[in-house]
């Protein structure tokens, strides 16, 4: 019956608790409507009139809903879009060119690689995209306004963004960059650790010593994955946000020391490394492979100090003011 | 042509007057209990139309709100429910009837200038 499917149209996506309630009221009005109406017309002609009259049942459902609901509203569609390209963008690139990588020095067959790369091509993306719908899903729902990292309150003009000094603005390339960085190593940590090591000329060939040793790093996957994490979330935040403020200063400083000592901690752990090369290193060279361990973790220390005393140094310099 | 145009224009500016109007309208007739399509045929007799899609989900907002209170009665071949002002209600509509007065005289005292 054509008035069932009406009613069944308005009430499908209303609350449970009013779907029943409010079904009931409109068969009701549906009939009052009807039993005013001039005899002469047919009981069909009548019901088409009433429900015309009544409307889209979409726009009726609306009415009753009283506030239109959104997954990514229209105040945050915009920026959304810019990130998700960007976050996309980058995984594209960085895991192209990891497997780019990885067909020169693999031995699998090339039907084999392309398989594969489409298949982490499109779980990487699908991950990226994800956090990226997740993190503006919550966004919307909370009503928390990326301008200020507050929830949207009565406006005061106190809320109007600095002009953005250019040397404010968070580089988007640098944000790309870095995520594809990011997504190099772990694609070739996570799918490509056969082909990590170090490559010599031995008569005609070349030879090969993985440096890492499989099965110690499969126990390590989780951290990797997890600095991995860290690594794109930071950049996330830049992005959306777009310019540096004390606060995001201080997240990424954060971030940025937490990535650090889980990667410290990953390589102190011997098992990782194949023992083999171990030997080698420090049989044909003066140093001893610890020397090495300590040198690089020297760097990362060093890297990331330098990079949370520039992203300090913006945040006081650009976003200070209060 | 022009003059269709005209007139959407025209038709859409009233609309908006109207609306702003339309729960005082509703407030003022119920004092007394109504249901939903009697209160429809009630305002149109007394010369303001108003749509069942705009008045139903209006009456639950305003019951939602605390101005309106109902109740169901399952006498009847059909269920009704009820709406008729709460003691809060009564009070807002009070003050509505002072605020349109105001705007009332407001308006007036502008359009007379004009002339």
């Amino acid at each position: 019956m054509v008035i069932d499917r009406y009613i069944y149209a308005v009430t499908k996506k209303l609350p449970r608790k009013l779907k029943n309630e409010i079904g009931s009221e409109l068969k009701v009005l549906i009939d009052d409507m009807m039993d005013g109406m001039d005899n002469a017309l047919s009981e069909e002609e009548k019901v088409d009139k009433v429900l015309r009259e009544l409307g889209n049942p979409q726009e009726l459902a609306s009415r009753y809903r009283g506030k239109e609901r959104y997954l990514i509203g229209p105040n945050y569609f915009d920026k959304y879009l810019f990130v998700m390209k960007t976050v996309v963008l980058s995984i594209f690139i960085g895991i192209s060119v990891a497997w780019g990588f990885g067909s020169i020095f693999s031995i699998e067959s090339i039907a084999g690689m392309i398989g594969d790369y489409i298949g982490t091509l499109l779980s990487a993306t699908l991950q990226g995209a994800t956090w990226v719908t997740g993190i503006f899903a919550l966004l919307e729902y909370n009503e928390i306004s990326v301008e200020t990292g507050m929830k949207q309150k009565a406006w005061d003009p106190s809320q109007l963004p600095e002009l953005p000094d250019k040397k404010a603005i968070i580089s988007r390339g640098e944000s790309i960059f870095a995520i594809m960085i990011a997504t190099i190593i772990l694609t070739l940590f996570f799918f490509l650790p056969e082909i990590i090591g170090i490559y010599y000329k031995a008569g005609d060939g070349l030879n090969f010593i993985p440096l890492l040793n499989l099965e110690g790093l499969a126990r390590f996957k989780v951290i990797i994955f997890l600095v991995f994490t860290t690594n794109i979330l930071i950049e996330l935040i830049k992005i959306i946000k777009g310019r540096w403020t004390m606060k995001i200063a201080i997240i990424t400083t954060l971030l940025n020391v937490i990535s650090a000592t889980l990667s410290i901690n990953v390589i102190y752990k011997i098992d990782i490394w194949n023992s083999e090369i171990v030997q080698k290193i420090e049989q044909y060279t003066p140093v001893s492979f610890e020397r090495i361990i300590l040198i690089t973790t020297a760097a990362i220390i060093i890297i990331t100090i330098g990079e949370s005393v520039s992203a300090l140094y913006k945040g006081i310099k650009y976003g200070g003011k209060k | 042509m022009e003059n269709n145009i005209d007139d959407l224009v025209l038709n859409g500016l009233i609309q908006e007057l109207r609306r702003g109007t339309i729960i005082l309208a509703v407030l003022s007739q119920l004092k007394q209990p109504q249901y939903g399509y009697s209160l429809i045929v009630l305002m149109n007799e007394k010369g303001f139309d108003i749509e069942a899609n705009t008045l139903y989900p209006l009456l639950r907002r305003l019951e939602k709100q605390g101005i309106l209170e109902s109740f169901w009665d399952t006498d009847g071949t059909k269920p009704r429910k009820y709406y008729r002002l709460s003691e809060y209600g009564e009070g807002v509509y009070l003050k509505l009837c002072a605020a349109w007065s105001d705007i009332n005289r407001a308006v007036k005292h502008l359009i007379d200038e004009e002339e």
